[in-house]
């Protein structure tokens, strides 16, 4: 079943497709120009030692985001 | 006479680009390995094939869309300055995004031709990329290389020159486009380009569908520039026009309609034409699995800060006193051969006090300099600093700082000087700004000495805790002054922490030694040549009016010492000689242990003997409640002038002379506190 959650709700080594990229202004342009766009496969791969941020697999590399931030981003596991 | 044309060298930041430049131009430039680092333009050239190529290195960027000063840096260069030819060098490990900023440029309609780098690594990784297709999609040419074992260069110089000498033959106006964003927008593209070509003229290095397809994208840079155009509003209002129709029909912002489909044009030619072996666990994610580990992170972090930190003074410390010793040998070897030239004392006193001792006070620094930026260099070069920032950001975050912050603050408690050169790891100017501006609250290692002669004669019993407090007041204030600062200048500009994490690489040995090089090199130059002005007004101020007796209480320092006095007297120590210690203080805060033994005229303040004279007579001048007051003064005040002057260079004199006077501010205040406050608690 599918079923789609905010990215910061993923568990480490959890993945998803992108569906939507909220946020606004310059986050939301950055995340859309470091390839967080729709359809993209997305993976969490840890979470920082303190709990925030977090470090993801997009497009074969290595993004680190708040996770302030990453509720904004919705995807489907 | 060689015709000249300019290549300007893009790419995503860690592509690989200055080491292009490097292997270009032959020059010497930094390499480094954290995402974002190149900051200034640099310039070279080379000659080939009768042309004159002038190279220019662009900060690294992901994009057109200016996000970062850095980035506008580039997009302005690009866009506005018009290089005959723009290289976008691309990171073959990492295709997709890489090519991204590629599609952007294709449709600005310059000249590009793609540098497919790092091919080494993909080779390695077993990606089997089929260049002649990539380079059919987007019609542009494609050279393999390999950037830091030079193959592939001529490739790339001949590629540059074929670019030159057809380039009339393709006008970007009958191309058809490279990416096609679907009818439905296609067709409103289309049309809004038309709109623009009947209404408004404009400037020739710019293509109008280019520009119409940034105005729908709402790009700030091209509305402002459009609104200096006669007949903008046209284009404009048609604009909002279209963005809100296409926004009802697809539901999205047509930002996101437009990056959606750029991705999916590049993730269709990566489909059809990159072979990937299954993803395996790469050697940098299995570092990371330890580095950044939720239960190792921490105290990794902590040992690297530590090894930093104990590398740096353990290891330069004696180098520093070798230095400290040979410049006493040199002033030694002056004096006798001035005195035996029959010199006058004046000439003397003025190489003595003020050059050998000003530029001395430079030179000290420079082996603790030299190796933090070496660690430096190594944390930065091998893509620890990024994991610094990351494991680091969620503390710097909630006191309005970002991740990257953490590293210059750690640094600050050595010496401010090369903390404050650290902050350029720092994307954003502002985050910069904040954290040079609160950075001289770290105690560096040239107030302990102050610290150590005051708690000997006032806290025997309590050192420790005194000198403790004296650390923490500062991350205190340091972070107080962060909030107020951050409200005042920089309100709701917190940037985003969405960073890169780059995988891990070997440093090289050149790589390394450049960066250390050139930033060492950088602080003698600058910092020294406003020592050692600095060191002469302060001597001609100590040794005048002609006579006087050098830094005595009728000496220019003497009248500005009993001048500055009375300012002083509210914080508990307003006479004329703790006024002039603190006034030589500003030169460098150690300093003012020795200007202490002058005013006393106490001949070695190190000596056993010199040290409790001293202890006596500040013992008669303060009581511990002032010389607590004192010290916090000390701790708080104005950073020396070395660290003033590299503020001036990294940020402008405005904020040197900020820094220099709202320091001076907050250390009278708290000192203020110290004692009016400690008075009325009975400590007095
Ligand atoms: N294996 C391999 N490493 C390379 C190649 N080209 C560059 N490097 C390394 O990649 C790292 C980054 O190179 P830089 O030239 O500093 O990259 P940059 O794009 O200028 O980086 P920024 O200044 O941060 O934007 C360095 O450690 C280089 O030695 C290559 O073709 N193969």
């Amino acid at each position: 079943m599918s079923n789609e959650i905010t990215l910061n709700k993923l568990k480490p080594k959890q993945e998803g497709v992108i569906v939507r990229v909220g946020g606004s202004g310059a986050l939301h342009r950055r995340l859309l120009d470091m390839g967080l766009v729709k359809g993209s496969p997305i993976k969490v791969e840890r979470i920082a030692p303190l709990g925030d941020p977090i470090d993801i697999k997009i497009k074969g590399y290595h993004l680190s985001l708040r996770k302030e931030d990453a509720a904004k981003i919705i995807v489907e596991v | 006479m060689a015709k000249k044309r300019t290549v300007a060298l893009v790419g995503n930041p860690n592509c690989g680009k200055t080491t292009v430049f490097n292997a270009l131009t032959g020059s010497r430039q930094h390499v480094g390995n954290w995402p974002g680092k190149t900051v200034e333009k640099k310039e070279g050239n080379f000659d080939y094939m009768g042309y004159e190529i002038e190279v220019v290195d662009l900060p690294g960027t992901y994009s057109l869309t200016a996000y970062s000063l850095e980035e506008l840096i580039a997009r302005d260069y690009i866009v506005d300055e018009k290089p005959d030819i723009v290289v976008d060098i691309i990171d073959s490990t990492n295709l997709e995004r890489n090519l991204y900023l590629a599609t952007q440029l294709i449709e600005l309609g310059t000249a590009v031709i793609l540098a497919f780098n790092m091919t080494d690594l993909a080779d390695k990784e077993g990606l089997r990329i089929d260049i002649k297709k990539i380079s059919n999609f987007l019609k542009v040419p494609i050279i393999r290389i390999t950037a830091s074992k030079g193959i592939g260069l001529d490739k790339l110089k001949d590629a540059i020159v074929d670019t030159i000498t057809n380039k009339n033959k393709i006008s970007p106006k009958d191309k058809t486009p490279t990416i096609n964003y679907g009818t439905e927008v296609e067709e409103h593209l289309n049309e809004f380009t038309e709109v623009i070509d009947k209404n408004i003229t404009l400037p020739k290095k710019y293509n109008s569908r280019w520009i119409a397809l940034k105005l729908l994208e709402n790009d700030e840079e091209v509305i402002s520039l459009i609104k200096t155009i006669k007949n903008s509003e046209i284009a404009l209002s048609e604009a909002k026009k279209i963005r809100k129709h296409l926004k009802n029909i697809f539901g999205e912002d047509i930002e996101t309609i437009i990056a959606d489909a750029r991705y999916g044009f590049i993730h269709g030619i990566v489909k059809e034409a990159v072979e990937k072996p299954i993803d395996r666990v790469s050697l940098s994610d299995q570092i990371d699995r330890v580095v950044t580990n939720r239960i190792l992170g921490i105290p990794i972090f902590l040992g690297m800060m530590f090894l930093m930190f104990h590398m740096t003074f353990e290891v330069a410390a004696p180098l520093s006193d070798y230095v400290d010793g040979f410049i006493g040998f040199i002033g030694g070897q002056l004096v006798g051969l001035l005195e035996s030239g029959n010199a006058p004392e004046w000439l003397i006193s003025l190489i003595v006090d003020g050059v050998i001792a000003g530029v001395g006070s430079v030179l000290v620094f420079v082996p603790f300099i030299f190796m933090l930026f070496f660690i430096i260099a190594i944390l930065e070069d091998s893509g620890y600093m990024a994991r610094a920032a990351f494991v680091m950001d969620r503390v710097m975050h909630k006191i309005g700082l970002h991740g990257k912050s953490f590293i210059p603050m750690i640094i600050g408690f050595g010496c401010n000087v090369p903390a404050i050169m650290a902050t350029r790891v720092l994307e954003s100017k502002k985050d910069r700004i904040l954290t040079i501006l609160i950075n001289p609250f770290m105690s560096c290692g040239a107030r302990l000495p102050v610290y150590i002669l005051f708690v000997a004669a006032f806290f025997p019993e309590r050192g420790s805790m005194i000198v403790y407090s004296l650390y923490i007041l500062g991350i205190i204030v340091a972070i107080i002054m962060g909030f107020i600062l951050k409200k005042i200048f920089f309100k709701g500009l917190s940037s985003p922490f969405v960073m890169e994490l780059p995988p891990y690489r070997l440093p090289t040995l050149r790589g390394t030694i450049t960066h250390v090089w050139e930033r060492g090199w950088l602080f003698i130059k600058k910092a020294g040549t406003v020592i050692f002005t600095t060191m002469i007004i302060i001597w001609l101020l100590a040794a005048l009016p002609p006579g006087v007796e050098y830094g005595s209480e009728k000496s220019g320092v003497g009248m500005i010492g009993k001048a500055i006095a009375p300012v002083f007297s509210p914080l508990g120590f307003g006479d004329w000689k703790s006024s002039v210690s603190l006034f030589f203080g500003f030169v460098a805060k150690e300093v003012v242990v020795g200007s202490f033994g002058v005013l006393y005229a106490i001949e070695d303040v190190e000596s056993p003997v010199g040290e409790e004279t001293l202890i006596g007579e500040l013992q008669n001048t303060f009581t511990p409640l002032s010389a607590y007051a004192f010290l916090v003064f000390v701790l708080l005040y104005a950073p020396c002038m070395v660290a003033i002057a590299v503020i001036k260079r990294e940020i402008g004199w405005k904020w040197a002379a900020f820094t220099a006077i709202y320091t001076t501010a907050v250390a009278w205040v708290a000192a203020f506190i110290v004692y009016q406050g400690g008075m009325l608690l009975g400590f007095g």
